[in-house]
């Protein structure tokens, strides 16, 4: 028949019309089945891809900066044969032999306890390659990377270090930080992540405050110390697995880890044979030095006897030559007196012999003057002759002359008289100056005569003297010679004491040395003697530790190890049990509603089905159109779910989750599987419950599914046994009761939803209680001290002052110290570090830190008081490790010290473990003894922090207040409870649904009956509330059915969620009962006065109407 | 006045693009304590009147008087205040509640009028004083309509609306539901009106009307109504 096909065609047409306009008719039934699947599907997936989501991000990201999947480190290090035994073992496919310690970074005055850890010089292609935020990689010595949390913690203290600053360390040791690194400074060039450090863990530290605050990377070259420390490992068969969680990556790393044990316990004995003979060698050098030192000492002192005796000798010399010496001299004073007599008689006779000279000389002088005079008188008695002479001559040629002129008259008259007179008177003087003459003549001869006699006198005594003269100059060469030889006696002498003096200097040189020697030898023996006890003592010491040299043990430690990777491992698995159990629940009650809403929904189109089998369809077709409708709103409902959760949930709480670790958001992975089980759990829910029903409507022969379902037989209700109880229902409290019980199955699903949703709810709202209330409990309430001081006392400092010093701050109103270090805890299956807190001061350290048992809410908890009978220990690590009150536990400090010590107490805690014990147990159990070098403090009230004068000084090395920590904690909480508020928020929004659909189909299969009810003159509100009765009883024992179901999957999740190292609190807060039970009255009076409209607006005629 | 009077009734329906006109100008008046019998073919618009004279439904213009009240313009809550004191209905199909007992069922209508029968007393005036206790499901057909009348009947109403009251029974049954009615009208002076399409019916009526096309063809007046058992269909 050509024309069937399109027969066929045409004929469908219609039905496929009515099955869109069935959507159309029943849209708010579509619209919330498809909510419904929405709300479970995309809280489900999105959830159960958060997980995954997270790990995928960190998994590209120790992937991709190649970090290790295993670290060993050794007690002893590791040498060369270490190295290249982990290289060759099975299944290492890659490693790095590097250097990891602990120093303080100088901040301000204070030191802080940091990882420092070397980077691999193979760059990009090396392992574990920290990410730049800025900057570069160190390339020289002295270059450091630092992390983002040390700039702003720098700069949060007003002494800003960037990139380019220079930051120094210590050692934190009595070692010089030489012994460690090569420089104590160290000049920032870059800004890093680094995949060992993803958490704001640094990990253990056993200097300063004992634990790391900051981590820093460091060229190798930079590190001094003998033997690198850490090695890193990746695992070919982890590495191959392309993940970095779950069970086949913890057994491929297990496996790995047990082979590198094996390397270990091989290259154990051979090291240790190493050390042991190095340490012989050692040794022996030691005492060979301690020999040598003694030999030198000895040589020492017989060197000083010699000369000591040969300075005896010199002694003795020198005081002959002393004595020879003072002969000498006295003999030369001798000789000097003589000379001296002779010269005094030599010197006399001089002055005699000058004397007769001088005289002589004078005689001689005078006898040459009188001969002078002798001389001048001769000459003037010759001159005066001649002018005797001439005047004799003058006068007679005068007179001749006088005469001739008288005789020849010419004379003047009277001239002639003049004349003669003058004449006469030149005669006179002539005879007067004759006569003088003749005077002088005779005086003259008389002078000549005195003057000869003179002269021989002369010449007599000159001869006397001439000859005296000749016995001196006899007597001076005699002297002179005398002189001579004294004088020669003088220089032998001087030369005899200079060579004296020479020798008694150089005696004094030597006793001076001698001297000098032998204090110098004192004070050598002295240290000598002090460094040789020393040495002994090594040597001592070498044999007791040769003796108690150990074979290195290796600890061959997973990624698990590593705090920032456990951590987040937690974390995630923490979001991951959220994940679990709650969606599970979620999405079984959004799937079961669905589920009603579909099947209630075909139940409704029976006639409809009846005629359309009375008009020939196939059962097929019809099965198919009710089918298509519950898949095209489950799969709109599923697609658009798995959309927004997608897009929602895991960007959300990752990113939360990036305030606490440092990992990139990279990936946006999308779980193709996860998605498909959402998927199948949505149409299993809603599809192959409708395809029961369906088939029931179908299988019905026409005429009977076109009747009207006959109305559901009322019966009597087990309530209206208890007569007496019945009776005392109002008429219609009958009805609503017996209303109640009538549709089990909706009944049932209402409960089953409105508890569901409520316990949701109040699990959300539990967990969040448990969120909030961790940090107060633990902070403030366990914790009752509000700062910690950790100090290390200065030299000649004492614990009173350091004391002193924070009381005078006046900021603290009581505190008390104690010593504070992390310590293994040991069963035989698991070691577990906890805090060990020994209160100097037991009795007080009530007042700081609340010891007593959690309270059970059966009597008052027992409080514990700390005495020398045992420990208290917190109550996770107790259970965690199986121990009870009255048990023993072993424990090791980090200084490898062990000890047994009772349990005396198991005291409430949430937040880590500690052991709290007194100074006596502490001894009895380590056999050592221990310092405060922590103070813990309350803080006066309205004092927030403490003076930064405190902080800043050299013996405090840190403050740490109860806030800060709080907010830490806070923070970490927040992204558990961002995830708890998204599910609060979906249980909100999912009980709105789940309401609004079942009162919907409610009203809506009951519409019959309430029309009935409505033409007997019911009002509005009466109608209303003939249903909003049964509505309330059901969301009243609904809720209340919830908070019990809430509590018991509170505490479940609580317990799955648990973690390490926080204990949630598992009291439940009385706002969270209120809330939930709040909550959902809310919602269900909101949905109902929603219905108030539909409800009380039902067409009665098209209702009562014989048949639909 | 008569008791009932309706003038130029009009009512029309829409769905969609399509416009039904049910009663287009209906017109009649029923005398106090008469027993009217409206009958018509399908769809004439006598449900559509008996409706809208129970203050199930509105009309869309003309006027309807019932004891001297207007009632066309009325609000919702009047609506329900008539109908809740001065209407009874009996349904073809009784629309019992099926989770009432028999006694419940006439009692949920009962105490909600102020001037209400005692229940068990009209379900013993109906027959049904033994099975007080049974639930609809327990009841056969006339049991359950006889049920549905003396829920109508507890209220105490003015005026008793009976759509198609047989139409689900066999004769027999039937009958003894039209004489409870005829019983109520004649014996208890209630107006009551009944809609059926069975022409045999309009025999015990005092009055009849005849609707055809939305329009009341025909009003008689029957002096002397038959007595059921005289009635044969």
């Amino acid at each position: 028949m050509p024309s069937s096909r399109s027969k066929k065609r045409s004929s469908r047409r219609p039905f496929a019309l009515s099955g869109l306009r069935l959507v159309r008719n029943t849209l708010p039934r579509f619209i919330s089945v498809l909510l419904i699947t929405l709300l479970g599907v995309g809280f489900f997936y999105g959830l159960r891809l958060t997980g995954p989501y997270m790990q995928a991000n960190a998994e590209n990201y120790l992937d991709s900066s190649n970090t290790m999947d295993i670290t060993v480190v050794s007690t002893l290090g590791f040498d060369d044969d270490d190295i290249a035994a982990i290289a060759a073992t099975e299944g290492v496919k890659d490693y790095y032999a590097g250097y990891s310690v602990n120093l303080l970074v100088n901040v301000n005055t204070n030191g802080i306890s940091s990882q420092v850890i070397s980077i691999d010089p193979r760059g990009e292609a090396g392992m574990n390659v920290p990410r730049l935020r800025d900057g570069r990689m160190p390339e020289a010595p002295g270059e450091i990377l630092v992390e983002q949390s040390f700039v702003d913690y720098t700069a949060s203290v007003d002494a800003t270090r960037g990139i380019g600053d220079t930051i120094s360390f210590a050692s934190g040791t009595s070692e010089p930080i030489t012994d460690t690194v090569g420089s104590d400074s160290f000049q920032i060039v870059g800004v890093a992540d680094h995949p060992l450090f993803m958490a704001d863990d640094r990990g253990p530290s056993d200097i300063g405050s004992g634990h790391n605050s900051f981590f820093f990377a460091i060229s190798e070259a930079d590190f001094t110390l003998p033997v690198r420390n850490v090695v890193y490992v990746r695992s070919a068969s982890a590495t191959a697995l392309g993940t970095r969680f779950g069970p086949a990556y913890e057994r491929a790393v297990d496996d790995q880890v047990v082979a590198l044990e094996a390397t270990g316990k091989v290259r154990s004995p051979l090291r240790y044979q190493s050390l042991y003979e190095q340490a012989e060698n050692d040794l022996n050098e030691y005492r060979n030095q301690v020999v040598e030192g003694y030999q030198k000492l000895n040589d020492g002192a017989t060197d000083l006897g010699s000369a000591h005796s040969s300075l005896n000798d010199g002694l003795s010399q020198l005081l002959d030559g002393r004595n020879t010496l003072n002969q000498g001299w006295a003999d030369l004073q001798q000789a000097r007196n003589t000379l001296d007599s002779g010269w005094t008689t030599l010197n006399s006779s001089r002055t005699e012999l000058d004397n007769g000279w001088q005289q002589l000389r004078e005689s001689k002088a005078k006898l040459e003057a009188s001969w002078g005079q002798l001389q001048a008188a001769h000459n003037a008695l010759l001159a005066a002759k001649k002018t005797l002479d001439d005047s004799a001559t003058a006068i007679t040629d005068g007179w001749n002359t006088l005469s001739a002129a008288q005789a020849a008259g010419l004379l003047p008259p009277g001239a002639f008289e003049a004349q003669s007179e003058q004449l006469s008177e030149s005669e006179q003087d002539y005879a007067q100056g004759l006569d003088d003459y003749k005077s002088q003549l005779s005086d003259y001869e008389a002078g000549v005569k005195e003057f000869n006699s003179g002269k021989t006198e002369f010449q007599n005594a000159y001869d006397q003297l001439h000859k005296n003269e000749g016995s001196y100059q006899t007597a001076l060469s005699q002297l002179q010679t005398g002189e001579a030889n004294y004088n020669n006696a003088l220089k032998t002498t001087r030369n005899a004491e200079t060579s004296y003096d020479g020798q008694v200097s150089k005696l004094l040189n030597g006793e001076r040395e001698y001297t000098q020697s032998l204090s110098d030898y004192n004070s050598q023996r002295q240290s000598s003697l002090a460094e040789l006890i020393d040495a002994q003592q090594k040597i001592l010491d070498a044999q007791a530790d040769l003796a108690n040299l150990k074979a290195p043990v290796w600890y061959v430690l997973g990624i698990e190890s590593n705090a920032g990777y456990s951590t987040f491992k937690t974390e995630s698995g923490q979001i991951e049990a959220l994940a679990y159990i709650m969606p599970d629940i979620f999405f079984l009650i959004a799937a079961l509603v669905s589920m009603t809403a579909i099947t209630r929904l075909v139940d409704s189109e029976r006639s409809q089905i009846g005629v359309f089998k009375a008009l020939g369809y196939r059962s097929g077709a019809i099965t198919a159109r009710y089918l298509l409708y519950a898949l095209s709103a489950t799969l709109i409902g599923v697609l658009v779910g798995v959309l927004i959760g997608y897009l929602v949930v895991p960007p959300l709480i990752f990113d939360s989750l990036r305030n606490l670790f440092s990992i990139p958001s990279t990936l946006r992975p999308f779980s193709v599987s996860i998605a498909a089980v959402a998927c199948a759990i949505a149409l299993v829910f809603a599809v192959i419950p409708a395809l029961f029903v369906i088939r029931r409507a179908v299988r019905e022969a026409p005429a009977e599914a076109m009747r009207p379902a006959a109305p559901k037989a009322g019966k009597r209700i087990f309530l209206e046994r208890f007569g007496g109880l019945w009776q005392r229902f109002s008429f219609l409290q009958k009805i609503t009761a017996r209303n109640l019980f009538r549709y089990k199955k909706r009944l049932f699903m209402t409960l089953f939803g409105v508890a569901g949703c409520t316990a949701l709810m109040f699990t959300g709202l539990g967990l969040h209680d448990s969120l909030i209330t961790l940090t107060d409990k633990q902070i403030g309430q366990v914790m009752k001290y509000n700062v910690t001081i950790d100090y290390r006392l200065a030299n000649g400092e004492s614990q009173a002052d350091i004391e002193q010093k924070v009381m005078d701050t006046g900021d603290v109103a009581k505190q008390t110290a104690v010593f504070q270090e992390t310590v293994r805890i040991s069963n035989s299956e698991d070691t577990k570090d906890i805090i060990l807190v020994v209160a100097f001061d037991p009795a007080k350290i009530s007042d700081f830190v609340r010891m007593r048992e959690r309270p059970t809410g059966f009597g008052e908890p027992r409080s514990f008081s700390l005495t020398d009978d045992g420990v208290i220990l917190t109550e996770q690590i107790a259970r965690q490790m199986g121990v009870q009150e009255g048990d023993q536990v072993t424990m090791r400090t980090l200084g490898n010290a062990s000890g047994k010590f009772k349990v005396v107490g198991i005291m409430e805690n949430y937040v880590l473990h500690d052991v709290f014990m007194t100074p006596a147990v502490y001894q009895a159990g380590f056999k050592e003894d221990c310092q405060p070098n922590r103070l813990l403090a309350i803080m006066n009230p309205d004092v927030q922090t403490l003076p930064q004068s405190l902080e800043d000084a050299a013996d405090i090395t840190a403050v740490t207040y109860s806030a800060d920590s709080a907010e830490m904690l806070r923070q970490q909480l927040d992204v558990l409870n961002l995830e708890v508020i998204i599910l609060i928020l979906s249980a909100a929004a999912l009980i709105f649904v789940v309401l609004f659909s079942l009162t919907s189909i409610n009203i809506e299969e009951r519409r019959r009956e309430l029309a009935s009810i409505e033409v007997l003159g019911f009002y509005d509100r009466e109608l209303a509330s003939y249903i909003y009765r049964e509505n309330i009883i059901i969301t009243v024992v609904g809720a209340l059915a919830g908070l019990g179901l809430g509590v018991l999957l509170q505490r479940y999740i609580i317990t799955s969620m648990e973690i390490d190292t926080f204990m949630y609190s598992r009291d439940l807060l009385w706002t969270s009962f209120v809330i939930a039970v709040a909550l959902t009255f809310a919602f269900s009076a909101i949905v109902n006065l929603l219905m108030y409209r539909s409800l009380t607006r039902i067409n009665m005629v098209e209702s009562l109407k014989a048949v639909e | 006045m008569a008791f009932l009077e309706i003038n130029d009734l009009v009512k029309e329906y829409h769905t969609g693009e399509v416009t039904v006109r049910a009663a287009d100008g209906i017109s009649f008046a029923v005398e106090k304590g008469e027993l009217a019998v409206v009958v018509g073919p399908s769809g004439a618009g006598k449900s559509t009147v008996l409706n809208i004279l129970g203050g199930m439904d509105t009309c869309d213009s003309g006027s309807m008087v019932i004891d001297g009240r207007q009632m066309a313009k009325c609000n919702r809550r009047q609506l329900a205040e008539y109908r809740r004191g001065d209407i009874g209905f009996v349904f073809q199909f009784y629309n019992l509640i099926p989770n009432l007992t028999a006694l419940e069922n006439v009692e949920l209508a009962a105490q909600i009028c102020p001037d209400h029968r005692n229940a068990a007393e009209t379900l013993e005036l109906v027959g049904l004083g033994k099975r007080l206790g049974h639930f609809p499901a327990q009841l056969s057909g006339g049991e359950q309509q006889r049920v549905a009348i003396a829920r109508a009947l507890a209220k105490n109403p003015k005026l008793l609306l009976c759509d198609e009251p047989t139409g689900a029974l066999d004769y027999r049954t039937g009958k003894v539901v039209l004489k409870l009615l005829q019983l109520a009208s004649l014996e208890q002076g209630i107006t009551v009106v009944i809609v059926t399409h069975n022409l045999a019916l309009t025999a015990m009526g005092d009055r009849v009307i005849h609707i055809r096309n939305g329009r009341a063809e025909s009003v008689e007046r029957n002096t002397h109504p038959a007595s059921i058992d005289s009635i044969e269909w």
